[in-house]
Formats: C-alpha cells, sequence, structure tokens
C-alpha cells in the first residue's frame, strides 16, 4: 500500500479545469517529484493534497485512508505538511515561534522537533529571535521548511522551493533535503527546475496542462522524453 | 489642582472606556472582525447581570460567575454559526452588515423583553465610597476598581496572546489564516474561541456599565461608539494601544467638561478627530505590519 494515493482526480477554478483525472501513487520513505512548466498544474496538485482546493471526482487516500472529506488542519494531524508556494511564513511572529506554531499539531508523534530543525538549518538558531519578516529569501524558505517539519510529518509536500532565490541558495537548500527524507519523511516536490528534480527524486511525474505528460524512475527517464513531456513538443 | 483632578478623574474614567473597548479591539486584532453589535452585546450582559441579581439578589460582580460564562458560550456560538460565515465572503461589508444586523436583533429583543425603561445595577455602598487624597481630590473606589479591572484583563489578554500557544495561533491567524490553517490551525474553531473571549470581556464590561451608570436597551450605540473611538485612537489590532486609547479618550472628556460641561464629550469626539487627521494608525500602531 502506497503512502499517498491519487486517483482519477479532477481540481477546477471556478469553470477552469486545473487538472484532468490525475493518478499517482507516492510510496513510504521516497522522494517524488512533480514537475512541469508554468501553468501545468503542479501547484494546484499540491494544493489539492493538502486539501487547499477540492478534488473533484476520484479520490485520494493517505495511508489507505480517504482522506477527501477532511479539511487542511485534519489533514495536517494525520501527518502531511505543506511548504506553500511563496514560503508564507508569519511575518508578525519571530523565527522561533514561526516553529513554535508550526508544531501546533504534532500531537504525540516524536521526531522533527525544534532541536532538530535547528541543526539542519543552524542560521535558524542564530536568528531565533528575530523577527521572521526580517530574513532573506532563502531564510525564509528554510524558516517554511523548519516549520513544515515542526509537525514531523509523514508527508512532506515542497512547492517551489527554489522560486525567487538566488542558484546558491537553491543549491544550498537542496543539500539539505536529502537529510528529511534520510529521517524517515517522504518528501514530494514540485519544481519548474527539471534538472534539481531529477537530481532529487527517485520518481517523477511531467504535468502537461493539467495532465500527466511521464511518468517513471528519474534514473530511467531520457533527457529528450523529459523535454518532449515538459514541452509538449 | 482643578486640572490635576480633571487628569486623575479622566485617567479613572478612561478605564471604563478600555474596558468597553477590549473585546472589540480583540475581534479586531485576531480576525479583522468591526463588530457593530458590540456595544449592544455590552447592554445585553448588562440585562443579563440584571436578571441573575434579581433572582438571586446576588452582588453584581458575582453575578459574572454566570454572566461570564454565558456570554462565552453566546460568542463561540455566534461566531461558529453566523460571524464565520460572513467573514468567509470576500470584502468588508458582510461582517458588517451582519454584525449590523445582529445590533437591531439584540435591541429590538432587549426592548420587548424589559421595556424601554432605565435600569441599574446595585452594588452597594461602593458605588458612592471614595479616597479622599486632599480637599479638592477624591478617588472613587468605584471608578477605581473599574481601571484596575481593565488594566488586568489587557494584561492579561496581551500575556495570552504573546506567550501561549494560543496566543501565537491567533497571531499566525491574523497574519494569514490559509497559512495557518496549513500549520493545523481550525481558524473556524480559533475565531470562535477568540470570540468567547472577547464576549467574556464584554461581560465584565456590561456588569461595570451598568453598576456605573443606569442602562436602557438603546445605549448600545454609545458604548459602541466608545469602545470604537478608544480602539482607533490607541492604534488598530494593539491591545496596549487600547487601554492608552480609552485613557486617552477619558482624559480629553475630562478636560473638556472642566472648561464646560457642554463640552465632555465634544472634546473626546475632537481628539479621535485630531487622531485620524494627524496619526491615522492610532497612538501605538501593531508592531509590524504585513510584509509582501
Amino acid at each position: 500500500m502506497s503512502l499517498l494515493e491519487v486517483e482519477r482526480a479532477s481540481s477546477f477554478y471556478g469553470d477552469f479545469q486545473a487538472l484532468y483525472d490525475i493518478s499517482l501513487a507516492v510510496e513510504e520513505g521516497e522522494r517524488f517529484a512533480v514537475i512541469g512548466s508554468n501553468g501545468a498544474g503542479k501547484s494546484t496538485l499540491l494544493r489539492m493534497i493538502a486539501g487547499l482546493l477540492p478534488a473533484r471526482g476520484g479520490s485520494i487516500r493517505f495511508d489507505g485512508r480517504p482522506i477527501d472529506a477532511l479539511r487542511v488542519h485534519e489533514r495536517v494531524a494525520l501527518g502531511i505538511s505543506m511548504v506553500p508556494e511563496g514560503r508564507r511564513i508569519f511575518p508578525s511572529l519571530s523565527v522561533e515561534e514561526n516553529l513554535l506554531v508550526g508544531g501546533y499539531r504534532r500531537g504525540r508523534r516524536r521526531g522533527w522537533d525544534r532541536q532538530r530543525v535547528y541543526d539542519l538549518f543552524p542560521l535558524l538558531r542564530d536568528r531565533a529571535g528575530r523577527s521572521a519578516a526580517v530574513l532573506s529569501g532563502g531564510e525564509q524558505q528554510a524558516l517554511a521548511i523548519g516549520r513544515a517539519l515542526m509537525n514531523d510529518p509523514r508527508l512532506l509536500l515542497l512547492d517551489e522551493v527554489s522560486l525567487g532565490l538566488a542558484p546558491i541558495v537553491i543549491r544550498d537548500l537542496y543539500e539539505r533535503l536529502p537529510a528529511i527524507s534520510e529521517a524517515g519523511t517522504t518528501v514530494l516536490i514540485v519544481e519548474q527546475n527539471v534538472d534539481q528534480a531529477l537530481a532529487f527524486a527517485d520518481r517523477v511525474t511531467c504535468l502537461l496542462e493539467g495532465r500527466i505528460s511521464l511518468q517513471g524512475r528519474s534514473a530511467e527517464l531520457s533527457r529528450p522524453a523529459v523535454a518532449a513531456a515538459y514541452f509538449g513538443v | 489642582m482643578e486640572w490635576v483632578n480633571a487628569l486623575i478623574q479622566g485617567i479613572l474614567l478612561g478605564g471604563l472606556y478600555a474596558l468597553l473597548a477590549t473585546g472589540l479591539s480583540l475581534a479586531f486584532g485576531v480576525m479583522r472582525l468591526v463588530n457593530l453589535a458590540h456595544g449592544d452585546l455590552i447592554i445585553l450582559a448588562a440585562y443579563l447581570a440584571l436578571v441573575v441579581t434579581n433572582a438571586t439578589k446576588m452582588n453584581p460582580f458575582l453575578s459574572l460567575t454566570v454572566v461570564v460564562p454565558l456570554m462565552m458560550v453566546l460568542g463561540y456560538v455566534l461566531q461558529r454559526g453566523l460571524l464565520n460565515r460572513a467573514l468567509r465572503s470576500t470584502g468588508v461589508m458582510p461582517p458588517l452588515m451582519v454584525t449590523f444586523g445582529l445590533a437591531i436583533v439584540i435591541q429590538n429583543l432587549l426592548l420587548e423583553a424589559f421595556s424601554a425603561d432605565s435600569q441599574g445595577l446595585t452594588a452597594g455602598p461602593i458605588e458612592t465610597e471614595s479616597i479622599t487624597l486632599n480637599d479638592q481630590i477624591s478617588i472613587g473606589v468605584l471608578p477605581l476598581l473599574t481601571l484596575i479591572v481593565a488594566v488586568a484583563i489587557l494584561v492579561g489578554l496581551e500575556l495570552m496572546i504573546s506567550r501561549t500557544a494560543l496566543g501565537r495561533a491567533m497571531r499566525a491567524t491574523a497574519d494569514d489564516p490559509e497559512a495557518a490553517s496549513i500549520v493545523g490551525i481550525d481558524h473556524r474553531h480559533l475565531y470562535a474561541t477568540a470570540m468567547a473571549i472577547a464576549l467574556a470581556t464584554v461581560a465584565v464590561a456590561g456588569v461595570f456599565v451598568g453598576v456605573s451608570t443606569t442602562f436602557s436597551p438603546s445605549d448600545g450605540s454609545q458604548g459602541l461608539i466608545v469602545a470604537f473611538e478608544a480602539v482607533i485612537i490607541g492604534g488598530l489590532g494593539s491591545l496596549w494601544g487600547t487601554l492608552v486609547g480609552g485613557v486617552a479618550l477619558g482624559v480629553a472628556q475630562a478636560f473638556g467638561n472642566q472648561i464646560s460641561p457642554a463640552y465632555q464629550i465634544l472634546a473626546g469626539h475632537l481628539l479621535f478627530l485630531a487622531v485620524l487627521f494627524f496619526r491615522p494608525t492610532g497612538l501605538l500602531a501593531r508592531r509590524t505590519q504585513r510584509q509582501v
């Protein structure tokens, strides 16, 4: 049984259909990447899994249990954490408070905690007392990841980690992601940067205009095939 | 010396005003809800206290043990059943319309149940007792108690907001409700909890209003205006600001009264307009603003 199973799910913004009959399965402990160009529906897919957008038709199961009817905070309680696009840290809270509020629903799970997040991102420890609003973009991204980890998730959803960041900052962040999956957390990333995604993930799904255009193990995918699926040529 | 006395009386009056404004300030600070029924809820609490004291002959302050829980339940249910739905729609109008309608409903229900006669809560000798400092200045025990209670409530709320997990969740939700939901905060429950706490302070305000002065079903709008002005003068979303705003309003009124009793209310409104004109964010604006 897969940790996350999406079966023939569609999603709409009003009358506009953003996703068509998407099916995918993410195994426990896996590193999974969803790639695709701007507007392909990657973020929509992630928001649908997190519960921020309703899935229409089909079903989403987490650990074998249907979660379609659960609201966002209830999915968080099951162990689904999300790092949203644009980071969305809480600007009027300090760095440490952002982490603490991330553990709002961790319940009795004992895995990731503040110390381990600080060990993963030592710069957050140095800035613990500062307002989160004054952090740089890369630091905010680290904080957003740390905040999501504080829930000690079984599944971590990362939306466009590299968006708007300098290449050196992106490289630094991606160097730390393996430590998260090695600790047992399943990681699902959404990424526009194909090289970054292929280097990180075990398996990749490519979206094109709301449909899956390619799916496979990243080691086995040829560059031309990925390019064709990505651009639809 | 007369002006010193006016200053002291103004500060004491400001305690009552801060108490009136606390619930409004909290609701705005946590969920950006402008509650136009705030004043009528204060009057409702005063009537609840009246019913309890009439039935049991207990002291109005003791009746808070009944009125506070009742108002908290009302706050939770009101938020969960009505106000959350109004807040869910986009735009500022729906919550304004809903709370405005609620104000009218409360007012007319009170009118139906208690008639338009003025009522008062009787707390015994404390109402007239005073501490004499010298031949020109004496401090009323009841206003002093009101100020102390207002400060205690505001300090308590500020500590709750700044130090506890619940307070953190409230600040996070005020920053970004959607991001709050993805860390697992159920904003519907959180808002309802905030409203329950807000109406607990409204219950206290209602009893102090009832003991300090008389009240009738139509007095809610006066309470709303005072609360509104205190919140705006102090700065939206800041609890310390609400204390400062209430006291500033009280002092302005006392100074106006010192010039001529006809100017008491006017002086308060003039301060309010001056703050809007020269410092529209209020005397103590919220520490950090949302970053884009």
